[in-house]
């Protein structure tokens, strides 16, 4: 009578909340006793309470047996909380589970109060054993006289035939009757389990359809209208003649109901069984827009967030109805909340095509810009002016949460995945997109540096047209002071100079200005950047040189010398800090170009401005370096260093490789790629020198006896070729003289190796020190038979020995004929694949490739970049050029340039043409959309 | 489906806690601690579904507390706010404008009007009034088998005492 009850221990715990532990630790051991009392109410009490600190979180699995105790009281209220504790504690593996059984199943026939109880419980802790013992109950109390316990039946059914499905075919029938029951409850739980059901395997369920049909005209509650649509939505799929039929009523509700997840349900059943194509579809898909635009503007963000999910579904077939609010959706990707700028973002990225890619990308862009704006008022006005459409005026809080890296850093990539769709379907033009790029690399601030770095690159090789464009602004970018200073912090994205870098190398014949690009490629604060960087800039370094100096030969005049002698200089000058960097690939590259432009400078400095021999190098030399690349002149007028390092870069135009290219390039005659260059040798590992070292010392004069012995057997047979090798040798070089062997001889030797591996695995196994490895035996067996099959021919053939000798010698003969006619082939495939059909570029070289850089981590802040300047002015325009003025002071011809995308395309007779067809429809596309 | 209801308090203390699907216990504690996180960082007027993992959550507030619901991708989240809805209904009908404390000291109650409303994650029954009458006849059996108990506790006492 002194117990604690449950009430007692919830005031106990709001009193204790300081030593909550000692308490509870207290109240377990009060209940260890309780729980063993004779009196079922003590006992019950006990689990009551035990239950309570189990969802608190405190383990109570210790009093599993005590819980069926309690179950099985007589009285309804314990039994209740015996079937409470039950539903919350068991689990699957409680292993008095199976003492439930028969429990449970004498419960199932009691009264209907103590079924109710029972199926509840059951419906929470049914294992497939429980199942499978009780089926027969549990089908029977499906048609128990009173309808509140048929419809906790039918639901219970339903985690029944989850755990069991082999029942099945046999309740199938009696859930169906329960569609026909007396009791409308019953009704609508037998549709809530047949609409779960019908989700595993909807075919067998379109035999109830037009019963389904029926309650679905005939039914006026709700909630079981919605199951029963949602039902349909599994079903339509798989029976296209119902979505004639449904047509008629969904559009009936849909105009009619005022319940909101009715007519919800009902636009998503649209959708998800695909009433929506034809002509009525149409209708239809007209009708669900407009509710959705509806919810878009209501003041509930529930409703916002539902029509942002159900527009995703209908942008595939029906785009141009959602496009007409494109306004609106955009300016929910600005939402305060979370969950409805996801929304917005997957719908927005649905949307996405050819004509709106512009808007939409410098909408998402904007929102990277805006938070910094936050922190500057002045600026934000403007933006916002330009951000907020003007149908949706937004009322900007505090701290959005734009503000978070995880969401920047979601929206950067979405950025990038939806200009890269495709490979660039929707970008029509290409100097917007880069400039866009560029401008991501600067407000992003987060870590998206490399994924930009990949595209602009891509590009770059890509889109020839856009080549230039992307020089100018890479070198803008790399003169960009503030950035390399901030590209350090987190979120700077360096990667993006790598790509800069990078395009201005590779392209530098687009350059402007090619020497003055040099001392921004080569200025001392790039130290800060990281080592692969480094190496990129050098490299640039080196091809913009080649390229300036080619350039400046060309049309030589003799002022230009001490320019070229300033630069140069220059040049070294900045060189001699990077040799000493401690990273040894911009160590190894600094030291190349300071020997190159070394030996440039003394050139330079021999060089006389009118000249006629004086020049130290001779003309051999210099037709040499000059390669094809330099026209001939009789008498050289100009340095010819100058020549010197174009040719080692420039012979190639690095363009994008098709995928398959690698796998298209013909396999040259004669080479036969399946056979061997250097025959295998005998299993090596298993040669008896390694044997005898490991061996311990007592057997290892017994061996010796055995070696010996064998060398001597051996040396009679083979002659003076062999006498120089050691017996212990002799196996790991049997296969480059078997010539010599006869074929008895060959048999003995086998025989006698093969009994002494065995002799020598077996001693092996004993010892301590020695591990072995199972693999070896495999490779035991197939040694033998590689080089027995050579062997048996060669002692016919004995020319063929000749050709097994050379090929045995092949690692060191590089240079004997068949490699190069290898290496050439794959140069000549290289240059001509599927490029060689399809548009102008031919695909060559290799596609530039990316070193996985680590983003050095940090803050940036920063006004008066490109974007900021530029952006906002732009985005009602779409075809415009907004980020970058740039291009407006160059003279642009009359109608823009058009862009072609080179896709990387499987190689195939026909595809050249169709190539040139796609291309060509989109040049017109592009210039339409343009202008 | 329901996969979950959970009923958590402004300061995360859960409430009630009721699965629909077969968890490990340390599954649920889980996903209890990051959904609770997640649900208690949202401020009022944003709307009340959540993305966690590859489910959604349904929540809501009702004074000091907060009803979750976790539910797989394809189901109606409006239906499930207005489950949670006449689930409070029905907890305030039966407690008379309830509070937090009802439903702390009460929590068996609170389980078993959960249990008529729901069962294996569907909705049993839609009426509040059944479901009412339901859980006020479990009481006043309880109630009989109590002064039931009592007599015969008396009596046995009484017997002893002769």
């Amino acid at each position: 009578m002194w117990e604690r009850t449950l009430q007692d221990l919830i005031r106990g715990l709001r009193a204790n909340k300081k030593d909550e532990s000692k308490f509870i630790a207290q109240a377990v051991d009060e209940i260890r006793q309780e729980i063993k009392s004779k009196d079922m109410e003590i006992k019950a009490a006990a689990v009551l309470k035990l239950t309570y600190l189990h969802m608190m979180g405190y383990d109570m699995g210790w009093a599993s047996f005590h819980v069926v105790e309690v179950m099985s009281a007589p009285r309804i209220h314990l039994k209740t909380i015996g079937y409470l504790a039950a539903a919350e504690s068991f689990k699957e593996d409680t292993d008095v589970l199976m003492l439930t059984t028969n429990l449970l199943k004498k419960d199932l026939g009691s009264r209907p109060e103590e079924v109710a109880i029972a199926l509840n419980g059951l419906s929470h802790i049914v294992t497939p054993e429980l199942a499978r013992d009780l089926s027969p109950e549990i089908v029977a109390t499906l048609n128990h006289s009173r309808p509140h316990i048929r419809k906790r039946a039918v639901l219970a059914m339903y985690k029944v035939l989850t755990k069991y499905p082999e029942i099945l075919p046999q309740s199938m029938n009696r859930l169906r009757d329960k569609l026909d029951d007396s009791d409308p409850g019953v009704v609508a739980a037998t549709v809530n389990v047949l609409c779960e059901l019908a989700h595993r395997n909807p075919r067998d369920y379109l035999p109830l359809a037009p019963h389904l049909f029926h309650l679905l005209t005939t039914s006026s509650n709700n909630w079981m209208l919605i199951k029963i649509i949602k039902l349909f939505g599994t079903l339509t799929p798989y029976e296209p003649r119902l979505v004639k039929k449904l047509q008629p009523p969904i559009t009936d509700l849909i105009s009619t109901t005022a319940a909101i997840s009715l007519l919800y349900e009902c636009v998503r059943t649209c959708i998800i069984g695909g009433m929506l194509h034809g002509h009525s579809g149409n209708a239809l898909a007209r009708t669900c827009v407009t509710k959705l635009a509806g919810f878009l503007q209501d003041a509930d963000q529930n409703l916002k967030y539902i029509a942002l999910l159900a527009m995703v579904n209908i942008v595939p077939s029906h785009p141009e109805l959602v496009a007409e609010y494109q306004d609106m959706i955009l300016s929910s990707v600005n939402d305060e909340d979370i969950s409805i700028r996801m929304r917005a973002l997957d719908l927005v990225s649905a949307m996405v095509s050819r004509h709106n890619l512009q808007p939409i990308l410098q909408q998402l862009l904007s929102h990277l810009v805006k938070s910094e704006s936050v922190a500057l008022p002045s600026a934000s006005e403007a933006l916002s002016q330009f951000a907020t459409s003007p149908n949706a005026p937004i009322v900007r809080p505090a701290a959005l949460p734009s503000q978070s890296p995880a969401y920047r850093l979601t929206l950067a990539q979405r950025i990038l995945a939806l200009g890269s769709q495709d490979v660039y379907a929707n970008v029509t033009d290409f100097e917007w997109y880069i400039s866009v790029l560029v401008d991501l690399a600067y407000v992003a601030r987060v870590n998206i540096g490399e994924e930009i770095r990949e595209q602009l690159v891509d590009i770059a090789g890509r889109v020839r047209a856009a080549r230039r464009y992307a020089v100018q602004v890479m070198v803008k970018l790399l003169s960009d002071d503030a950035f390399l200073h901030n590209a350090s912090d987190e979120g700077g994205c360096p990667e993006v100079l790598w790509a800069a870098a990078w395009i201005c190398g590779e392209y530098c014949s687009e350059l402007a200005e090619p020497h003055k690009l040099l001392s921004y490629l080569l200025q001392p604060r790039i130290v800060s950047l990281p080592t692969e960087i480094i190496a990129v800039y050098l490299h640039a370094a080196m091809k913009v040189f080649g390229s300036w100096g080619a350039e400046l030969a060309d049309r030589w005049d003799d002022d230009d010398l001490p320019k070229v002698r300033g630069v140069v200089d220059d040049v070294l000058e900045r060189l001699s800090s990077f040799v000493t960097s401690p990273d040894i690939e911009v160590q190894e590259r600094a030291a190349e170009l300071l020997q190159l432009f070394t030996f440039v400078r003394a050139d330079l400095a021999a060089f006389k401005p009118h000249p006629r021999s004086e020049l130290l190098y001779g003309d051999a030399g210099a037709e040499t370096f000059g390669g094809s690349s330099s026209p001939p002149i009789a008498e050289p007028q100009f340095p010819k260093s100058l020549y010197l390092i174009k040719p080692l870069f420039g012979a190639y135009e690095l363009n994008a490789v098709a995928l398959t290219a690698q796998a298209s390039v013909p396999v040259p005659e004669g080479l036969d790629l399946e056979a061997w260059i250097v025959p295998p040798q005998e299993e090596p590992v298993l040669s008896q020198d390694t044997a005898t070292e490991e061996a311990p010392e007592g057997k290892r004069v017994k061996k010796g006896k055995k070696d010996t012995g064998k060398t001597k057997r051996k040396g009679k047979g083979k002659g003076k070729a062999r006498e120089d090798e050691s017996g212990d040798e002799e196996g790991g070089h049997a296969p480059a003289t078997p010539v010599a062997e006869t074929a008895e001889e060959r048999a003995e030797r086998e025989r006698v190796s093969v009994g002494r591996k065995a002799e020598r695995l077996e001693r092996l196994r004993d010892d301590p020190y020695y591990l072995i490895d199972d693999r070896t035996a495999p490779a035991r067996l197939d040694a033998p038979d590689v080089d027995s099959i050579p062997v048996v021919k060669l002692d016919d053939l004995p020319p063929l020995s000749q050709a097994a000798t050379v090929s045995s010698y092949l690692p060191s003969l590089r240079s004997s004929p068949a490699p190069p006619a290898q290496t050439f082939v794959i140069d000549r495939t290289g240059e001509m694949p599927e490029g060689a059909r399809s548009p102008p570029p031919q695909p060559v070289g290799q596609s530039p490739r990316s070193s996985g850089s680590p983003a050095p981590y940090g803050n940036r802040s920063r006004a008066g970049t490109p974007l900021a300047v530029g952006a906002p002015t732009a985005a009602p325009l779409p075809s415009r050029f907004p980020a970058y003025d740039l291009d407006a002071d160059e003279p642009r011809p009359g109608t823009p340039e058009p862009i072609k995308v080179m896709r990387a395309k499987k190689k195939g007779s026909g595809s050249g043409k169709k190539e040139k067809k796609r291309t060509q429809s989109r040049k017109t596309d592009g210039s339409t959309t343009q202008t | 489906m329901i996969n979950y209801m959970l009923l958590v308090s402004r300061q995360g203390k859960v409430r009630l806690s009721k699965w629909y699907q077969t968890m490990s216990q340390k599954a649920k504690a889980k996903i209890v601690k990051d959904v609770t996180q997640l649900v208690l960082a949202r401020r009022t007027r944003m709307c009340n579904f959540l993305e966690y993992k590859d489910t959604k959550v349904v929540y809501r507030r009702y004074a000091s507390l907060f009803f979750v619901c976790g539910i797989s991708q394809g189901d109606n989240e409006l239906v499930v706010l207005e489950v949670i809805h006449r689930y409070v209904e029905v907890l305030d009908r039966y407690f008379g404008n309830v509070c937090e404390l009802d439903l702390i000291f009460n929590f068996q109650k609170a389980y078993a009007i959960l249990d008529e409303l729901i069962i294996a994650g569907e909705l049993q029954e839609s009426s509040k009034k059944s479901v009412l009458r339901v859980v006020t006849q479990a009481d006043s059996i309880e109630e009989q088998e109590n002064s039931e108990d009592t007599m015969a506790r008396l009596g046995s006492l009484g017997s002893r005492g002769s």
